[in-house]
């Protein structure tokens, strides 16, 4: 057990812990260290989760294929575990439901029967209806499941007739647009029956005016016993195989992000850079190999300063803190992510990029000299809305002021489906002794001290935004939401 | 313009019917009738009859559903027939009606749900039936969508907040009760015109503080609110709002002042539109009046017709809302951006 006073590398211990003790205990110790903040930064969190799920879901009782929706039940569960834990860390959701995402996606590929398919994606959309309080249907696409990274492989349910509509063969998967999907569930979803033989009128609002044929609510999903020719497949080996992807996406993602950068930083341009995240770091760095630019680091005083000091400083005795991510001063939890070698040799003054550091009172100041404002995120949410380093809110509003495009780098694990219905629950504050230490008694004793380490910053303040699946308008973001989460976003909180 | 295509029409159409011609007179009968083998139908009468019966229904249910009624009485033995009686049931359906956006979603919906069946199963009678069963659940589901809606919608409400709302919408309240069932206290502001103090009465009843304000002082109160709701007869392709006069100035208010302004609605509510502005909605009223004459003005503006207006919703005066006004719109398949109802609109079109 990591004991906060020992000030552990938290995630490089855990990482190891995890393989070797079973899930259940893991569990536990991720929990705690989630929820003395052991383990920040949304990276950091993702990868212990994506571990700990892999290691949840190797060791878990259900294997088979028509025991898939036990192996999610017991996922949701971990999950909602894991999100009390820490309901700030929207990060853990998000993984949570990518590894729903892939059970889910596991078992519609192994049941490509004809007929068959229909039942599963029947059972599908009737759970989305049918147990309201375990999750809910955020209005996107059925089908868009099959466009998570981890298939290339449509639905086969059009069991090949010839005069299938022709988008819906384009499309090859059964889509049922809110406006009728709606009006045919509550519980007993009026799906086309499979008996009709029509399977792509369930393509569109036909659905809504189709009589309903109920289909079992209880056991969404998979009813072996309805179809024989059924071969119940063991899937952990495909699930596990899809984990582990998405493990490596987390490991990737900078770089991924970082291809985009010669499109969106120009040669001799003054880019205005706030908060020291990895990706950013890369994304500049990248840039830096082909471009010549200027970059003007924002200081993020209090709680980012030292870590944007790092990005700039040139390589030497101090450099393996690079790249670190807690806030405040250093401390030893900073080596829980093992640094990679290119972080160690190559800050952007090494590179050769000019650089400029300013103080974040001088924003508005320097804000018409500059060409754009680059950005890392926290969490980005659904509505195009993100949660980011403090004093963000503040730079993008200027910025608008000034016209100046808002670019936001992020990768797309950090994307929530959720909604920010009180962005200000989503918030964090830190230690306020990073602004005012205790020895200062005068100020300790008589003044509140406020430190908020995070910023909501709504959508119309960003202009774009980068992932390593492409860029992506705050306005489109929702598309992004469907193809990563499918139509069945489950209630984690 | 229009001084002149007045006084030509009637020029034009005297000689025709000098002609005497019945086989003229034929084609144009009474509006919102349809001609069938069988007899007439009158498509406007079903479809009004539906709204007064049922203050819940929306008028694209209810428009589905007189198409329906239609539908089983088409005895046509080709489908191009059957088709050629559908629409022209929708558009005698659409000329009847004064404000026929919010129906046409429904009339859509429907044609594109007739074809997509037939081309498919080719069959009529089994068309026919399957409407007739499904018949019973229309309402059933429009409701569903509502309740969904609320509860959806209902998280935005938190306790302690102003919400400004414009009119009576069924969406809007609804959103309220479900955020009442929770327990949430918060308090409302309402302007008084097309059904306003109906809804204060209910929220009152329910225990919400309520204060009904005149029009004019929207601008005035907005400082006070939290954020605003408003309901929709339509939502058009580009993501704006149609709806009661006074939606459009009240976003415009709010956007002015820095709050929220949410549109409600459901989706079926989803119609292919593309209006620039309120002038080019598909339909006529006559807002602004110039006048050189006193006792014209003092008219009232169907003032009347209000609490039939309330009731069935299509004889009151609406605008339209552009979408860089609006927040989001609140749906039961989620929250959406204005931008993304051009997709769902493609999804079922194409």
């Amino acid at each position: 057990m990591a004991i906060a006073g020992e000030q552990p590398p938290a995630l490089a211990k855990f990482l190891k812990l995890v393989t070797s003790i079973k899930a259940d205990d893991a569990t536990e110790v991720l929990t705690g260290l989630l929820k003395r903040r052991e383990i920040t930064s949304s990276r950091n969190v993702a990868k212990a989760v994506a571990k700990l799920l892999l290691r949840f879901v190797s060791q878990n009782r259900h294997t088979k294929l028509s025991e898939s929706q036990g192996l999610i039940k017991d996922v949701r569960e971990l999950g909602r575990h894991l999100v009390a834990a820490q309901p700030r860390e929207l990060v853990i959701g998000n993984i949570v439901r990518r590894v729903l995402g892939v059970i889910r996606e596991e078992c519609h590929e192994s049941n490509a029967l004809p007929g068959f398919a229909d039942l599963t994606l029947g059972g599908r959309l009737s759970r989305a209806s049918s147990i309201g309080e375990e999750s809910t249907d955020f209005g996107s696409n059925p089908a868009s499941g099959t466009a998570t990274p981890h298939s290339g492989r449509p639905f086969s349910r059009d069991g090949g007739e010839d005069d299938i509509d022709a988008m819906s063969r384009r499309k090859s998967k059964a889509y049922i647009p809110p406006n009728l999907r709606n009006l045919t569930r509550q519980g007993s979803i009026a799906l086309p029956n499979p008996s009709y033989g029509e399977n792509n009128l369930q393509h569109a609002l036909f659905s809504l005016l189709m009589n309903s044929t109920p289909l079992p609510s209880d056991s969404p999903g998979l009813k072996p016993e309805a179809k024989e020719p059924f071969e119940d497949k063991d899937i952990r080996g495909d699930v596990i195989e899809g984990i582990r992807e998405l493990i490596d996406e987390l490991e990737m993602v900078d770089e991924q992000v970082a291809a985009h950068s010669e499109t969106h930083i120009h040669a001799n341009e003054i880019v205005m850079v706030l908060g020291s995240s990895p990706t950013l770091q890369t994304f500049l760095m990248k840039a830096a190999v082909k471009r010549k630019f200027t970059v003007v680091m924002i200081e993020a005083y209090p709680n980012d300063f030292y870590e944007t000091q790092e990005v700039l400083r040139a390589p030497s005795k101090t450099t393996p803190l690079v790249g670190l991510k807690n806030p405040g001063k250093p401390s030893p939890a900073n080596k829980d992510e093992p640094l990679t070698s290119a972080e160690l040799k190559a800050t952007l003054t090494s590179v050769g990029v000019e650089t400029i550091l300013i103080p974040d009172s001088a924003v508005p100041a320097v804000m018409s000299r500059v060409n754009k404002v680059l950005m890392g995120s926290h969490v980005i949410l659904r509505n195009g809305s993100m949660i980011t380093t403090a004093g963000a809110r503040t730079v993008a509003r200027c910025a608008q002021e000034h016209s100046i495009p808002v670019v936001v780098v992020s990768g797309v694990y950090k994307l929530s489906p959720r909604y920010p219905f009180d962005p200000d629950s989503m918030l964090e504050t830190g230690d306020s002794s990073t602004l005012i230490g205790w020895e200062d008694g005068d100020m300790v004793g008589n003044a509140e001290i406020f430190n908020p380490t995070m910023d909501f910053v709504p959508g119309e303040l960003v202009d774009h935004y980068i992932t390593n699946v492409g860029g992506y308008t705050p306005q489109n973001l929702y598309k992004l939401v469907e193809e990563q989460y499918g139509s069945v976003i489950d209630t984690l909180e | 313009m229009a001084a002149v295509a007045t006084t030509l029409l009637p020029k034009l159409e005297v000689p025709v019917l000098m002609d005497g011609e019945a086989v003229v007179n034929k084609p144009k009968p009474r509006p919102g009738v349809v001609q069938l083998n069988s007899g007439e139908f009158d498509i406007r009468e079903v479809y009004l009859t539906y709204l007064r019966n049922d203050h819940d229904l929306t008028m694209p249910v209810a428009a589905i559903k007189s198409l329906v009624d239609l539908v089983e009485r088409i005895n046509s033995q080709t489908t191009a027939e059957f088709l050629d009686v559908l629409n022209q049931g929708i558009d005698a359906l659409k000329e009847s009606i004064r404000n026929p956006i919010s129906l046409s979603a429904g009339c859509d919906l429907f044609l594109r749900f007739i074809v997509r069946f037939l081309r498919h199963s080719q069959s009529m009678p089994k068309l026919v039936a399957h409407l007739k069963q499904s018949y019973k659940l229309f309402d059933s589901r429009a409701k569903d969508s509502r309740k969904r809606l609320a509860k959806f919608g209902s998280s935005f409400i938190t306790d302690g907040c102003t919400v400004l709302t414009i009119s009576f919408s069924r969406v809007v309240l609804g959103m309220m009760m479900d955020a009442l069932r929770n327990h949430v206290r918060f308090q409302v502001i309402v302007t008084e015109g097309a059904g306003g103090k109906r809804l204060a009465s209910i929220l009152r009843e329910k225990g919400v503080p309520v204060a009904i304000i005149p029009e004019g002082a929207v601008g005035y109160a907005m400082h006070k609110v939290d954020f605003v709701l408003i309901g929709a007869e339509g939502v058009v392709e580009n993501g704006g709002i149609i709806n009661v006069l006074g939606t459009c100035q009240t976003a415009t208010l709010a956007k002015a002042a820095g709050k929220s302004v949410y549109a409600v609605c459901e989706t079926h509510k989803f119609v292919r539109l593309y209006p620039i502005d309120s002038y080019d909605l598909p339909l006529t009223q006559t807002v602004i009046n110039f006048s050189l004459d006193d006792k014209e003005e003092q008219k009232p503006t169907e003032k009347d017709t209000i609490e039939e207006a309330e009731r069935i919703g299509n004889d009151r005066f609406v605008d339209f809302t552009a979408p860089t006004l609006l927040t989001a719109i609140i749906t039961e398949a989620g929250v959406l951006t204005p931008s993304s109802v051009s997709e769902e609109l493609l999804k079922i079109w194409f």
